[in-house]
C-alpha cells in the first residue's frame, strides 16, 4: 500500500458545513447575551444589619503575675500538679519547760506536756493539736536497723556493700565457671548416667598472680574413683593456663585460692 | 630515576607476594581455621535492658539519648527494649523511674540519660543506671557539664561509664576509627566516630595515603606518596599534616606504635624485599627485627610483642609472625592482623584468603592458637580493628548488597553496619 493512494476522511463541503454550524451556534449565544443585557430585571444585594451599641461594666483588676520575659524559647517544665509532692510532716503541739517562758498565769500553755526525752521539732515545723500518723516518706530517711555499710534489701550473710561490684563479681564467677566447664568433660559412658549426675567433687585451686592455674587440692572427693580421676586430669591439663582477666574496675576480685565444685549433673548421657 | 626505582621495587614486591600466595598442591583444609563460633541460626538470649525514652524536644537531649541508645545496641551485649514497648508514664527530666513496670517487661537494668542547657553554650548531661535487684534508687550516676558542641562525644562517654557500672569494664565508644579509602582518584586517610558518625578525609586528594595507625594523643601516623614518589612517613594532628623524617630513602609499607607510644615500627622496602625496623618514637635507633624475606604491616600487641605479615620471596604463603614465629595456619595467606584486649584475654584477629578472591576473619589467642572463625560465606571480610574496650571488632565487608564497615560484638557475635565506606588499614583508638 502506498501513502499516495490515501483519500481525505472528510469532503470539502462537509468541512464547510461544520464551520457554518459552529458560526451559527456562537451567533445565537451572542444574541442571547445582548437580549439579557437589554432587560430591566436586576438582583439587589441584601443590606448588612446595623450594629447596636450595648453598654458593659468594666472593672479594672491588677495583674498579680510578673510579665513574661521577652525571648525566643520557652523553658519546658512540667506543671507542679504533675509532680509528686512530698507530704508535710506535722508535729503534735506540746509544751515543755523553758527559761524564757512568761511569768503571767494566762501564758501557761494548755497543750499536754512533752516527754522528758523528746527532741524539739524544727523551728519552722508545722504543728497540729493531734497527729495520728507518723509519715515515713516525709521525714528524713529512717535510721538503718543494721549497723555498717550495706543495702536495705541485702541479706545478713551478704559480704558486698556495693551492688555494682556484687554484680561484677557474679558475672566474673560465671565466666570462670564456664572457663572450667569448657575444659571438663564428665566421664560419660564410664559411669552409669544415674550415678554420674549425682556425683560432685570440691577442689581448692591455687591461682597465681598472673592468673595462672596452679596447684590444687581435692577437698571433698565424689567417692567415685573414675569421676575423681577425671577431675584431677582436667586440673592437671589446665595447670599453667591463664584464667580470663577480672573486670578492669574490680581487679582484686580474683583471689589467690578459689573453691570449685565439679558436678556430673550437666553430663549429656545417651 | 627515583620514581622508576620505586615502581620497580613495588612491582617486584607485589610479584613476590603474589607468587607467595599461589601455593602449589592440594586445596588447604579450612577446618584448621576453627569452627564458626556463632551461626546465623543460633538464637542467643541476651540480658534485656531499657534505655528510657524521652519526650523532651530539646536538641541536646535528643542527640544524647539517641547516641547512647545506638551505642547500647551496637555493643551486642544487651537486648535493648524498643521504645514502643515502654510503659505509659512520665518521662520528664525529673520524673521518677517506674522500676516495677520495666521489670514486668523483663528489663534487668534501666538506663536513663538526659541533657539540658545550663548556659548559652553549655549543656549538662546525666546518665543513671538502675538495677532491678537494687530497688528504685539508681546504683550509678554520672553527670557531665560540657560545651554544646561536645554533646555527641559526651554521650559516648556516658555510655562508656554506664557500661563500666553495669559490667565492671568501661565501654569504648568515646573513640575514633581511621582508615585508608579511595575517594576520587587516590586513596586518602579518613577518620570517623565509633558509631560511624563524622566521616572526614584528612589528607590531600592529590596524594595517595595508606596504612594509618594511631600514636600517642591520637596523632595519626600514615604513609604518603605524592605523584608516584616512594611512600614516606607523615602525621596528622590538630588539623595539620606534617612529614616525619626517617633514616630510609626507599618506600615504606606500614607503620605502628606501641601502646605506650615509646616504640615505632616501620615496614621498609629493600631491593625487592622488605623488612621491619623498630626504634624510638622519633625514628632514632631503628634496627631490623624481622626474620622473613618479606615483612609488612607491623603491629604491636597490648603487651608490647611485635607482629608482622611475613613470607618468603620465592615460595610460601604470607603468614602472621609474632615475636619471630609464624602463628597463623600454614597454607593460608594471612593479612591485616590486629590485637583485641578482650574480657577473655588478648586475642589475635586476622583475615585469611579462602578462595574465590574472598577473605574471612579468624581469631586466635596471643600465642596464635586458633580459637574460631568469625566470618564465613558472607562476602570478603578484611582489615579488622578492635575497639579500645576489646568488645567490638570493626572490619570491611562486601557482604550482601551493603558493603561497608561492620562492627561485630566479640561477646554475642552480632554484626551491624556502621558505614558504607570501603577501604583498608582500619585502626581504632580511644579519644584522649
Amino acid at each position: 500500500m502506498s501513502s499516495g493512494a490515501l483519500e481525505p476522511v472528510f469532503k470539502a463541503r462537509e468541512v464547510a458545513l461544520a464551520g457554518l454550524l459552529a458560526f451559527l451556534v456562537e451567533g445565537v449565544i451572542l444574541l442571547i447575551w445582548i437580549y439579557a443585557g437589554a432587560g430591566s430585571a436586576h438582583v439587589t444585594a441584601a443590606g448588612l444589619e446595623e450594629p447596636r451599641e450595648i453598654p458593659i461594666a468594666v472593672k479594672p483588676v491588677m495583674d498579680d503575675l510578673p510579665l513574661l520575659k521577652l525571648g525566643g524559647k520557652k523553658k519546658a517544665k512540667l506543671p507542679d500538679m504533675w509532680k509528686k509532692q512530698a507530704p508535710v510532716q506535722r508535729f503534735e503541739e506540746t509544751s515543755a519547760p523553758s527559761a524564757k517562758a512568761s511569768k503571767a498565769p494566762e501564758a501557761i500553755p494548755s497543750s499536754k506536756l512533752a516527754p522528758l526525752d523528746a527532741s524539739a521539732p524544727p523551728p519552722d515545723a508545722e504543728t497540729a493539736k493531734q497527729v495520728d500518723q507518723q509519715l515515713t516518706d516525709a521525714a528524713p530517711d529512717a535510721k538503718p536497723t543494721v549497723e555498717g555499710e550495706g543495702t536495705a534489701d541485702g541479706v545478713k550473710e551478704g559480704t558486698e556493700a556495693d551492688p555494682l561490684k556484687a554484680r561484677a563479681v557474679s558475672a566474673y564467677r560465671a565466666k570462670i565457671i564456664s572457663w572450667f566447664v569448657s575444659r571438663f568433660h564428665a566421664p560419660v559412658g564410664e559411669i552409669p548416667c544415674e550415678e554420674l549426675k549425682k556425683l560432685k567433687a570440691s577442689v581448692q585451686v591455687q591461682i597465681g598472680g598472673d592468673r595462672s592455674v596452679g596447684a590444687f587440692t581435692v577437698t571433698r572427693p565424689s567417692g567415685n574413683s573414675v569421676f575423681d580421676a577425671k577431675v584431677r586430669s582436667t586440673l592437671d591439663g589446665v595447670r599453667g593456663e591463664e584464667l580470663p582477666p577480672p573486670p578492669p574496675l574490680y581487679p582484686d576480685i580474683l583471689s589467690t585460692s578459689e573453691l570449685f565444685t565439679f558436678s556430673g549433673q550437666g553430663a549429656k548421657c545417651q | 630515576m627515583k620514581t622508576l626505582a620505586f615502581l620497580v621495587a613495588t612491582a617486584t614486591l607485589s610479584v613476590a607476594f603474589a607468587a607467595a600466595a599461589d601455593v602449589p598442591g592440594a586445596t588447604p583444609d579450612e577446618s584448621v581455621l576453627g569452627e564458626m563460633i556463632i551461626t546465623s541460626s543460633t538464637v542467643e538470649k541476651l540480658p534485656r535492658i531499657a534505655v528510657l525514652p524521652s519526650l523532651s524536644p530539646d536538641y541536646e537531649d535528643v542527640i544524647v539519648r539517641g547516641v547512647v541508645r545506638r551505642d547500647f545496641e551496637l555493643t551486642g551485649l544487651y537486648d535493648v527494649i524498643p521504645d514502643d514497648k515502654a510503659p505509659a508514664g512520665m518521662y520528664g527530666f525529673e520524673d521518677a523511674v517506674d522500676v516495677d513496670a520495666w521489670r514486668k517487661l523483663g528489663a534487668e537494668a534501666i538506663v536513663k540519660v538526659a541533657a539540658r542547657k545550663v548556659g548559652t553554650d553549655q549543656i549538662q548531661v546525666f546518665g543513671l543506671a538502675y538495677l532491678m535487684s537494687s530497688g528504685k534508687k539508681p546504683v550509678f550516676e554520672k553527670n557531665l557539664t560540657v560545651k554544646k558542641t561536645e554533646a555527641r562525644v559526651t554521650a559516648h562517654r556516658i555510655t562508656d561509664a554506664l557500661l563500666g557500672a553495669l559490667t565492671g569494664r568501661p565501654g569504648g565508644f568515646a573513640s575514633e576509627l581511621t582508615f585508608s579509602g579511595r575517594w576520587g582518584k587516590n586513596r586518602r586517610i579518613f577518620r570517623m566516630d565509633a558509631d560511624g558518625n563524622g566521616l572526614l578525609p584528612l589528607t590531600d586528594p592529590k596524594d595517595t595515603a595508606i596504612a594509618p595507625a594511631f600514636g600517642p594523643g591520637n596523632k595519626i601516623f600514615y604513609l604518603i606518596s605524592h605523584e608516584y614518589a616512594p611512600f614516606s612517613l607523615a602525621t596528622y594532628s590538630n588539623q595539620k599534616n606534617e612529614a616525619v623524617g626517617v633514616p630510609f630513602k626507599t618506600s615504606m609499607y606500614g607503620v605502628s606504635l606501641s601502646r605506650d607510644g615509646k616504640q615505632l615500627a616501620l615496614a621498609v622496602a629493600d631491593s625487592g624485599k622488605s623488612a621491619i625496623f623498630v626504634g624510638a618514637a622519633d625514628c632514632s635507633n631503628m634496627k631490623s627485627v624481622s626474620t622473613t624475606e618479606l615483612a609488612t604491616r607491623p603491629v604491636f600487641s597490648p603487651s608490647g610483642k611485635l607482629s608482622w605479615i611475613g613470607g618468603e620471596a620465592k615460595q610460601g604463603t604470607q603468614r602472621v609472625f609474632l615475636d619471630g614465629k609464624a602463628v597463623s595456619p600454614p597454607g593460608f595467606t594471612a593479612s591485616g592482623q590486629t590485637f583485641c584486649d578482650t574480657e577473655d584475654g588478648v586475642r589475635l584477629v586476622y583475615s585469611v584468603s579462602v578462595g574465590g578472591g574472598k577473605q574471612d576473619l579468624v581469631m586466635g589467642d596471643e600465642k596464635g592458637r586458633v580459637i574460631g572463625r568469625l566470618t564465613q560465606g558472607q562476602g570478603s571480610n578484611t582489615h579488622p580493628a578492635c575497639s579500645p574496650d576489646g568488645r567490638l571488632l570493626a572490619f570491611f565487608s562486601t557482604r550482601g548488597s551493603a558493603p561497608g564497615i561492620y562492627v561485630m560484638s566479640l561477646k554475642s557475635f552480632r554484626t551491624q553496619s556502621i558505614s558504607t565506606q570501603l577501604g583498608e588499614g582500619l585502626s581504632w583508638a580511644a579519644l584522649p
